[in-house]
């Protein structure tokens, strides 16, 4: 079980905010909305690492980025939960490789 | 107002229990399960009789309503244990609890054995627990053919390659490409002596690979839940 560090008090964490803050306010309007998934690949690094480190983090965040190509979608049923917003619905917790996948089934 | 409440009080077929019971009946017929709940209480409130049936249903109204706390505390007004356990089972079971589900099913007897050891089986097929569930309920002869992570990591050396083995082409193309041409960027700038961009563009490189072993873990990762997912349909189709 992840022990959750008060937000406010790691630097790092303040930093990495910081900088997908001003990504996203700054550089991404400027590309339009371009990725193939949701949550788009900043929001995604972002919220890895505020959730799971910067470790784990920035490894979840490289993967999605290696994963957001032109051939996202290919074998789409046997990797993502659906779809939302017309996108790709990947969350973080499910490429939490020490934690549990949940998908559309478990809904049915 | 005094007129409608002076009619309604001639009325009193509305008050009797059994037409009560009826509407009741009804409206659980049409699936207005909100309002049957209500029309249930209020027979249990007027009338004496099928009390058991009458719990039985309130329960049910909850389970359907989603509300279940409230089902199970109503459950335990159920006399008969068994049907009570098996009850108290099936709400577990609908709620997605699973190992509470199946503490309660275990004690169930006959007539509702056979309907029990299904929902245990289904529970343990939900959790992929192919071989438990295989003691109760029939599987597909096709079992989930497994990949192994610690292989997808051992591939992943060579980028893409981890993707390549769980079966993502183009998300292993797309990592050799991006890995290769980040590494061939800082062995540039090491080349030309220029620190500064030797330094990012090898962070970056560090990062990229490291993310490309990491995805080739979370790609088998994937591939084996897909691999329980469809054995999981299967079950579900059969039954």
């Amino acid at each position: 079980m992840l022990i959750q560090q008060p937000y406010q008090t790691n630097p790092v964490r303040i930093v990495s905010s910081a900088t997908f803050r001003l990504y996203q306010t700054l550089i991404s309007p400027s590309q339009g909305d371009v990725c193939n998934f949701s949550p788009s690949c900043s929001h995604f690094a972002k919220e890895s690492i505020e959730k799971y480190g910067i470790l784990w983090g920035s490894l979840m965040a490289s993967d999605r980025l290696l994963r957001c190509n032109p051939w996202a979608s290919e074998s789409f049923d046997t990797y993502y939960s659906g779809t939302r917003d017309h996108k790709i619905h990947d969350p973080v917790s499910n490429n939490y490789i020490l934690g549990t996948i949940k998908k559309e089934i478990w809904h049915q | 107002m005094i007129i409608a409440i002076l009619f309604l009080l001639t009325q009193s077929e509305l008050f009797e229990p059994q037409n009560v019971l009826k509407f009741a009946d009804h409206l659980f017929a049409q699936q207005d399960y909100m309002a049957a709940l209500s029309e249930y209480r209020r027979y249990l409130f007027l009338g004496d009789s099928e009390v058991e049936y009458i719990h039985e249903r309130i329960v049910e109204c909850l389970t359907q309503l989603g509300r279940y706390n409230e089902a199970v505390i109503e459950s335990a007004n159920i006399r008969d244990t068994n049907k009570r356990n098996y009850t108290k089972g099936l709400i577990y079971f609908v709620a997605g609890s699973v190992d509470s589900s199946r503490k309660y099913l275990q004690q169930v007897d006959v007539p509702y054995e056979k309907d029990a050891r299904r929902m245990i089986g289904l529970g343990h097929a939900y959790e992929f627990e192919f071989d438990e569930a295989s003691e109760y309920i029939a599987l597909p002869k096709n079992k989930p053919s497994y990949k192994k992570p610690a292989l997808g990591a051992i591939f992943s050396l060579f980028p893409g390659g981890g993707h390549l083995y769980a079966g993502r082409f183009g998300d292993g193309l797309y990592s050799f490409l991006i890995v290769s041409t980040a590494a061939l960027l800082a062995y540039y700038y090491y080349d030309r002596d220029e620190d500064v961009k030797f330094g990012f563009a090898l962070g970056a490189a560090i990062l990229l690979y490291g993310g490309n072993i990491y995805g080739g873990i979370n790609a088998v990762r994937n591939y084996n839940y897909y691999e329980n997912e469809k054995c999981l349909r299967q079950i579900l189709q059969n039954q």
